[in-house]
């Protein structure tokens, strides 16, 4: 949980007037935010709105944040309750609530019916970025990919996964950061076309 | 040392004084075997070991096998079912994995604070006398491990019985029986093979995964269910609140989880909405081995307990869950 | 430059080590465009939603004219004491009322269920009490849920049980399937 750590200073900063410091925690958490919004809410088109209307309601309330959690629970809360209260607003209700309306069922059966897909599938990452994300992943070295992997999925410290890997931690920062970067300069190019409109 | 030995002498003067007051022919805790327990305690979460054990319940069983590393800076534990399909558990400090490699799919629960991991019997340990009688048993062998038998009896009808069986030298757990009020096994689970002390690192890796892996996180965060206008009433001596809890079960929606707990045996309380294109939601009863479950409806929610207790309990929990909508 | 950013995200940099790229990323695009790239890596790999180019900016803009937070200096000395990396366990210690594997100690503060504790006449193997097994009817019998996995491993990060019965052949043909099946 160490990225817990760069949370909190940047958070710490923000609190200290850096806002450039928030955009940075916008840009670390929003489509894992906007994957949990759209639970809530189907159009990817709201599902941005209410997503950045989330964040601007956790910057205003950023001077209550004492760090006691950690950034993302707190995100997580006011993310839901800025859901909710969007859908109030248009007289929608949320999926938890206990009287279900004719209106809200239909949209609420198509969430259901996505089993294994967190998301409504038009507002999935890019097929082509993911795919070229996963393709250069698996074209790796095996020790740029594991450690990428135990990184990003598993969510180990470096600490972590250089006992996993049995070697130096300044090994494990090198192999992640050469990893990420191979990656990133498959995807620039498809970046910079603009050719993907949605990522 | 002094400081157990200090405990033991007043354990033992509280519970003679205890006996003496209430003149019944009431089974105390055995001061020694409430020691017992605490050491089983320790053991379990201060040892390294590998070992095969067999999971048994009615014709069932299971063989996994189990590594454990202990370590200063955290530890790591790995389950590996050898029966079957093959799954595999990693628990650390922060989360607990689980690997589904048939379906390419992680499970990840994270825990946000690093507070260690459940063990057999944690907690304390005093707390446990309140709801069992601890007594100490027969020595007996298992796995080539000479052991001693501990036996909690529950005071009611509400949890299961365990005898526990202690490597006498180490603490470590090597079997442990689930009985019920009729005194018969629910289930049991045994160490055939064991050796506790040194793991090596690469023995708790986790599975590796690749490329179309999904991820499936929890997102558990903390919840208040009373607030949203849920009631939970049951009248269950000796368990108390433990967690409060709204997490990703099913992919399409949050599940709010409440879990109870009487220092050794758990009861969750899951509360999910249920939507019109659903199935009608069956009421009764369900069992995994010592594992009951019972479903009912409430308010258009699916409401399911789940305890390691017996039926009458979930029944009696999830019996007295209400709703009302909240002003 | 790009190696620091990258370590930076993953919070493993020393304290002293923050002062560059944190500058760097407010007021560098390339070191800013190296931090959005590194996370959309992490949730391509997680298969997170995705959002419009300009989410990006249009949130930025909307951020330059809310009125800047200033929270009040409050004593950092807790964190500030821990080590850098050890700032989660300090955090971990205050954050009792979290989701976590809590230590079950009945006598905290958390009340319990209801009503007085009932000691029931102590005999060596209990006999079911008869009250309680009147109250109650024989349950209707209904197969395992199809969720009951997720329950289970749900369950048992509270439980104290080393064996998992939530992985059992009774359940794992189900949940398994389901999954399989969909996951294409």
């Amino acid at each position: 949980m160490t990225d817990r750590d760069i949370d909190r200073e940047l958070v710490a900063r923000a609190q200290r007037g850096d806002k450039r410091a928030f955009e940075l925690l916008v840009q670390k958490y929003q489509r894992k935010l906007a994957r949990l919004l759209s639970r809530f809410v189907r159009d990817p088109a709201e599902v941005e709105d209410v997503t950045q209307e989330a964040f601007i309601k956790a910057y205003r309330a950023l001077p209550a944040f004492r760090g006691d959690s950690a950034f993302y629970t707190w995100l997580y809360r006011i993310g839901i309750n800025t859901a909710k209260n969007y859908l109030m607003a248009l007289g929608r209700r949320a999926p938890t609530s206990t009287e279900v309306e004719a209106e809200d069922a239909e949209g609420y059966e198509e969430a259901e019916q996505l089993r294994d897909i967190n998301t409504p599938e038009s507002v999935l990452l890019s097929n082509e970025i993911a795919a070229t994300v996963n393709a250069t992943i698996a074209d790796l070295p095996e020790e740029l990919r594991t450690a990428i992997q135990l990184r990003e999925i598993e969510g180990m410290s470096y600490e972590d996964i250089a006992r996993i890997m049995e070697c130096p931690i300044g090994t494990v920062r090198s192999r992640i950061f050469r990893a990420r970067e191979a990656i990133a300069e498959r995807l620039r190019p498809l970046l910079d076309t603009g050719k993907e409109k949605r990522w | 040392m002094r400081r157990q030995l200090a405990r033991t002498l007043l354990a033992q003067t509280f519970g003679v004084l205890i006996a003496a007051s209430a003149g019944l022919a009431q089974a105390q805790s055995a001061p020694e075997a409430l020691e017992w327990l605490r050491k089983i305690y320790q053991a379990t979460h201060d040892l390294s070991y590998t070992g095969t054990f067999v999971y048994q319940q009615g014709n069932h069983s299971e063989t996994s096998r189990i590594t454990r590393r202990a370590d200063a800076r955290g530890n790591v534990e790995k389950l590996e079912v050898l029966d079957g399909v093959p799954r595999e558990i990693l628990r650390t400090d922060d989360a607990i994995r689980c690997y589904l490699p048939s379906s390419r799919t992680v499970k990840v629960d994270r825990r946000s604070d690093r507070r260690g991991f459940p063990t057999l019997l944690r907690g304390e340990i005093s707390g446990l006398a309140e709801n069992y009688t601890v007594t100490k048993g027969e020595s007996r062998r298992v796995a080539g491990y000479a052991c001693q038998e501990i036996v909690l009896t529950p005071k009611d009808n509400l949890r299961y019985g365990y005898k526990l069986y202690a490597d006498a030298s180490t603490g470590m757990l090597l079997k442990a029986v689930t009985f019920d009020d009729k005194g018969e096994t629910v289930e049991q689970f045994t160490f055939t093979q064991l050796a506790i002390g040194n793991v090596s690192r690469d023995k708790v890796k986790p599975w590796p995964t690749t490329r179309n892996w999904r991820v499936e996180d929890t997102d558990a965060t903390p919840a208040n269910l009373e607030q949203a206008g849920w009631t939970i009433a049951a009248d269950l001596p000796g368990f108390r609140k433990v967690a409060e809890v709204t997490r990703t079960l099913h992919k399409s929606h949050p599940v709010d989880q409440v879990v109870y707990s009487d220092g050794l045996a758990a009861i969750s309380v899951f509360i999910e909405p249920v939507a019109p294109a659903d199935k009608p939601v069956q009421t009764g009863l369900a069992n995994v081995g010592a594992i009951n479950i019972f479903t009912r409806e409430v308010a258009n929610h699916r409401v399911t307990v789940v305890g390691e207790t017996p039926a009458s309990s979930v029944q009696r929990v999830a019996e007295t869950v209400n709703y009302r909508q909240p002003h | 430059m790009k190696a620091k950013i990258s370590a930076l995200m993953d919070g493993e940099l020393e304290r002293h080590e923050l002062q560059e790229p944190l500058k760097l990323l407010a007021r560098d695009e390339d070191a800013l465009a190296c931090w959005r790239v590194y996370h959309l890596i992490g949730d391509a790999m997680h298969d997170r939603c995705m959002l419009s180019r300009d989410f990006g900016a249009r949130f930025a803009e909307r951020l330059a004219s809310e009125p800047t937070v200033l929270a009040p200096r409050r004593s950092n000395a807790r964190w500030e004491r821990a080590p850098w990396l050890g700032l989660s366990a300090a955090a971990s210690v205050a954050a009792v009322a979290l989701v976590g594997w809590l230590a079950l100690a009945p006598r905290e503060a958390a009340p319990p269920l209801a009503g007085p504790v009932a000691i029931a006449p102590q005999k060596a193997v209990p006999a079911p009490t008869a009250l309680a097994a009147a109250k109650l009817q024989g349950p209707a019998r209904i197969p395992l849920p199809s969720a009951t996995n997720d329950y289970l491993l749900a369950h048992q990060a509270y439980s104290s049980r080393i064996t998992l019965q939530g992985m059992t052949p009774y359940v794992r043909t189900v949940s398994d399937e389901a999954v399989g099946s969909a996951g294409r």
